[in-house]
């Protein structure tokens, strides 16, 4: 009895002071007065921006020395990296944050957590969203429960790389002796099984990092969609998922890997690894997203010529659009509240043609066909307008793979050990695992409406 | 010990210099990748030398990582997580073997369970959530609290056992003379734990050099706090999207420096125990 | 109430009591709160869907349920991580014993030997993982290169595609990374025997193997308790390791129980749903079994240990 008594005492300490903790909170937030708008005040803005750093630093000092001194605020800028998500989510606990932070796939979480303020209840916020496609913001990358958190900004495409240089090394060129761009999946093997071939144990065909948790999905799946009509195993016609029809596309993965056409060690190759040997001139073909061309021009430069592929086709199958991903850059944090007026002149600079119009010309992010028209210069980067040309695409909801809970494996594992040769049965893999999120989207209590549209045409005309 | 060279004693040093060879392997591959480019560290495996030595990579990571205050701010929390470790330690080492209080072997039995949970950075949130409430969320106080205090099971666990081979007619010829149960730790025991207090300085030094997502966390709003190794391994995303594994090596190189020093000359106080502060039965 | 009393006043001295806990008071309340206090909430979390965000719903034993009879792929990781386990021990502890014994004199080549074998200890994980990777990988890796010209193979072994080689890989680098450890706390050990003992056993005229068996042995007994449990609970709770070098692949093979946890608790890019309900249902049933295996362990071992 004395035993049990002292272990209460023991979690009682912990749980009284834990409850204490949750009353505290609130008066902390209301006491605070607005702000005043004669002297400077900071405002904060945190993510993790890869390729965007650079650009992000000089944009952000531009503005301290311009508007920020005329509207008296202080922009600062933090760069994080792989932890991010932990930071961000550890400080808004805390409420610790920025007036600004990025939101990646956390928008539901934080929503629900009241940690990020919707644009509909801010001043002037309505007048942004105005300015969106109605459609568009409907995903659930921008908008929960009815109120818009953010607006698409930038937009993101993926697409397959070849190293033309390694391709006339192979042979493979057309009559002009120019390294012929693969159009379809069979082209992708077949080239490949050139390269490995003539490569001589130094040149394989193509790159696959297998270690990356999410190749499936952002190597794989999204430049697949061109070709299956699917967008990362979602069919926003049917309103369910459709994995099946990756089986084209995984069918020919596995041929290659069975063949040896995959760069040795697959299982074991991260992102990096696969860019750096890629850049070399190891590796023929690889995947890749609009976020890489800071990499080939900065970090993994390639020696010789490099080209980004149109979106790849299955042969003789119906084509398809290839899959846009647009993506809110910052949304408003808990703490702007506090600061609301000097916290939106900074978040409509960011939305901004200010912002975008420099950033497409920096070749740092794709912002929508509007602003790109105003450009005056050309991206500076290699590859970069490839990516920005976005007329055979279309711009994608959100699938729901973010916010259900799958039991099991997810898509990422599944692919992976079909690609391996692990699992044999593609289709009962690949029906499985259609049963198994069709039946965590069903039980959810998200409105299948959401993420469905019969206006929403896939195929290329 | 005679020092003649016997066949025992050749084998003995062909044995631990090969072994010493494989360790150090990897060691003196990553000093010298530290001089390569980024590309080349990823892609030319096979070659142990760099092409061409890149000293940029170091001078980049020195300010990109701040190291002077970085470093300092290192030494300060490091220093008091060891100087407060090796007390809760010592403490509770003494205490749990020697002590004689109700509860003693519940709060014992869950100190110990809780080694089986492994929690990793899912205690973070609610670290958090404590530590604001406590006001300490916002410095680097915070991350020494919650290490001091937030209890190393190994370190309390070789503690007690290193107590344990301490005679009990030690602490009871005090008990006689007087000492109370305090006093017995502080004059008696805690003088005969040296070998242990080089140990667990040792062992926490390591942990809090290399700790990172606390600190990370709890310096995120005032950057001039940050501790080394959160600068280090931000260097790791000092470039575009891919990883500058080039500077991530030149700063672990220069971060492994500090610490070797300080394992240099604990191991001088290992060794002084070896001679006095063995524990005559 | 009057019959505790009674026990307290003769089992107990009461100002010991009270310095005892005055004493260890400071670390209680610390570890209850930065410690004990997210235990429970991982308890508390694996009764019900919660989902790291909105309000957590009691689902009874589902997540219990899910965790015995529908996830074989939680078994299979548990499975590997005693391979891994065995083989970090079986390696690791008998070299770390050997080695810590003879470089345990007072010269200056063990000094050296010590800050040498000490060194890849203080490597972050995450260069670990690169180097290792680096070393090992198939196509232009040193180590697959030196075997390939010294005749020992004819082509490049494959590390990482190779399930068994793989978790080989994992447990090599492992013990190469906790080595140094294991090796400083045996010293510790080491130094705390009397050496009068060894000098009474060479006038009896004990060998050196002797002296090693029926002294170091029993009087290091203690501390080699400690080290083994030690080294057992962590190799059984790798996690990062694991994560920057194979990240479980090929396919799953070389997934531990804590990566496998871990990646319900956060699951990457993939999706923002956490499972933490089902995730600590899983944390809960390993720190189970972990517990059973320690209880079993420090059973066993106590008779070994009580010859001091």
């Amino acid at each position: 009895m004395k035993k049990l008594l002292s272990f209460i005492a023991v979690i009682a300490i912990a749980t009284t002071l834990f409850t204490g903790c949750g009353e505290k909170k609130n008066t902390a937030s209301n006491s605070s007065a607005k702000s005043d708008s004669s002297k400077v005040e900071t405002i904060s803005w945190w993510g993790n921006y890869g390729g965007q750093k650079a650009f992000i630093e000089n944009i952000v000092k531009e503005f301290n020395d311009t508007i920020g001194k005329e509207e008296k605020i202080l922009l600062e800028f933090k760069n994080f990296g792989g932890d991010y998500n932990d930071v961000i989510n550890a400080a808004a606990i805390s409420g610790q944050g920025p007036e600004l932070h990025k939101i990646n796939n956390m928008m539901a979480k934080h929503a629900s957590n009241g940690w990020i303020l919707p644009l509909d209840d801010v001043p002037g916020g309505k007048d942004i969203i105005a300015k969106y496609n109605k459609d568009e913001l409907k995903s659930t990358s921008f908008s929960l429960n009815g109120k818009t958190f953010g607006v698409p900004m930038q937009y993101m495409t993926y697409r397959v790389l070849y190293n033309k240089d390694v391709f006339k090394n192979a042979g493979i060129v057309d009559e002009n002796g120019e390294a012929k761009e693969p159009k379809t999946w069979q082209d992708i093997y077949e080239y490949s099984k050139i390269i490995t071939d003539k490569g001589n144990g130094k040149v394989f065909g193509f790159g696959a990092p297998l270690k990356w948790d999410s190749y499936a999905q952002n190597g794989l799946a999204t430049q697949a969609t061109s070709a299956t009509g699917v967008w990362r195993g979602f069919d926003f016609n049917a309103g369910k998922y459709n994995f099946a029809a990756y089986k084209p596309v995984l069918e020919i993965m596995t041929k290659m890997y069975d063949e040896g056409l995959f760069f040795p060690g697959a299982e074991g190759l991260n992102n990096d690894s696969v860019r750096a040997h890629f850049a070399e001139g190891n590796i023929g073909i690889v995947t890749g997203a609009s976020w890489d061309v800071g990499v080939y021009n900065t970090q993994f430069v390639p020696k010789g010529d490099w080209g980004v592929c149109q979106p790849i086709y299955l042969e003789g199958q119906t084509k398809y659009k290839e899959g846009i991903k647009s993506e809110a850059i910052v949304v408003l944090g808990k703490p702007a509240e506090k600061k609301i007026d000097k916290a939106m002149k900074v978040y409509e600079f960011i939305a901004g043609e200010d912002f975008f119009v420099p950033a497409y010309e920096n070749s740092s992010w794709i912002p929508s066909s509007d602003l790109i028209a105003k450009a005056t210069k050309e991206p500076d980067r290699k590859g970069f307008e490839d990516f920005a040309t976005m007329d055979k695409g279309i711009n994608m909801l959100e699938e729901p793979t973010g916010v259900i809970t799958v039991k099991g494996d997810n898509y990422n594992s599944v692919f992976v050990k079909l690609i391996l040769g692990l699992e044999k049965d593609i289709d009962k893999s690949l029906s499985d695992l259609d049963n198994r999120y069709n039946a965590a989207f069903n039980e959810s209590d998200l409105n299948i409406d959401d993420y469905m549209s019969k206006d929403f045409k896939i195929e290329l005309e | 010990m005679n020092r003649k060279f016997t066949l025992g004693t050749v084998l003995k040093f062909i044995f631990l210099g090969a072994l010493a060879v494989i360790f150090l392997f990897p060691i003196v591959y990553i000093l010298l990748a530290s001089f390569k480019s980024n590309t080349e560290i990823l892609t030319a495996g096979n070659k142990i030398l760099p092409e061409k030595f890149v000293f940029d990579n170091y001078k980049e990571a020195w300010e990109l990582a701040n190291f002077k205050q970085y470093l300092f701010n290192s030494v300060y929390m490091s220093f008091f997580i060891v100087i407060g470790s090796i007390m809760v330690a010592t403490v509770s080492g003494y205490v749990f073997e020697r002590g004689n209080f109700p509860g003693k072997k519940i709060i014992f039995t869950t100190i110990i369970a809780s080694m089986f949970i492994s929690v990793g950075s899912i205690s973070l949130y609610p670290q958090v959530q404590i530590a604001k409430f406590l006001g300490i969320n916002a410095s680097l106080w915070g991350v020494i609290l919650i290490r001091i205090f937030g209890m190393n099971v190994l370190q309390f666990f070789i503690s007690k056992n290193f107590v344990k081979t301490i005679p009990k007619e030690v602490d009871e010829a005090a008990k006689i003379d007087g000492c109370s149960f305090f006093r017995i730790y502080w004059n008696i025991i805690l003088p005969l734990l040296k070998p242990l207090i080089a140990t667990v300085g040792l062992l926490s030094f390591r942990l809090a050099w290399n700790d990172y997502l606390l600190p990370l966390v709890f310096t995120m709003g005032s950057p001039k706090n940050t501790p080394l190794i959160v600068g280090v391994i931000n260097l790791k995303n000092s470039g575009e999207a891919a990883s500058s594994w080039n500077l991530m090596l030149a700063g672990t190189t220069m971060s492994i420096v500090p610490m070797l020093v300080v394992y240099i000359v604990l191991n001088k106080y290992f060794v002084s125990g070896l001679t006095s502060g063995a524990v005559k039965g | 109430m009057s019959f505790k009393k009674e026990k307290l006043g003769k089992r107990y001295n009461k100002s010991e009591v009270t310095q005892s806990y005055l004493m260890i008071s400071p670390m209680i309340i610390g570890f209850s709160l930065f410690t004990l206090y997210p235990l429970i909430l991982i308890v508390k979390w694996s009764f019900t869907n919660y989902t790291g965000f909105g309000t957590p719903e009691f689902v009874g034993l589902e997540n219990y349920i899910r965790t015995f009879t529908q996830d074989p792929n939680f078994w299979e990781a548990i499975l590997v991580t005693f391979q891994i386990t065995i083989a970090k021990l079986g390696i690791g502890i008998p070299l770390a014993l050997v080695i810590a014994v003879l470089i345990s004199t007072k010269s200056k080549i063990n000094t050296v030997l010590r800050t040498v074998y000490f060194v890849p200890s203080i490597i972050s994980i995450s260069v670990i993982g690169l180097i290792f990777y680096i070393l090992f990988e198939p196509y232009r890796g040193i180590v697959n290169q030196m075997m390939i010209n010294s005749g020992m193979i004819e082509r490049s072994l494959p590390w990482f595609s190779n399930p068994t080689m793989a978790k080989g890989l994992v447990s090599m680098a492992s013990i190469w990374n906790t080595f140094g450890i294991d090796m400083v706390l045996i010293l510790t050990g080491l130094l705390s025997i009397d050496k009068s003992i060894y000098e009474c056993a060479q006038i009896d005229g004990a060998n050196r193997a002797q002296q090693f068996f029926k002294i170091t042995i029993p009087m290091l007994a203690p501390v080699l308790q400690v080290v083994v449990l030690m080294a057992m609970l962590n190799a059984m709770k790798i996690t990062d390791l694991v994560l920057v070098l194979t990240n479980g692949q090929p396919g799953g093979k070389t997934e531990v129980v804590m990566t496998y946890i871990y990646k319900y608790f956060f699951t990457g890019e993939l999706s923002a749903v956490q499972q933490y309900g089902y995730a600590s249902s899983m944390s809960v049933v390993t720190a189970i079994i972990l517990g059973i295996i320690t209880v079993f362990y420090l059973k066993s071992s106590a008779k070994k240990t009580e010859i001091y």
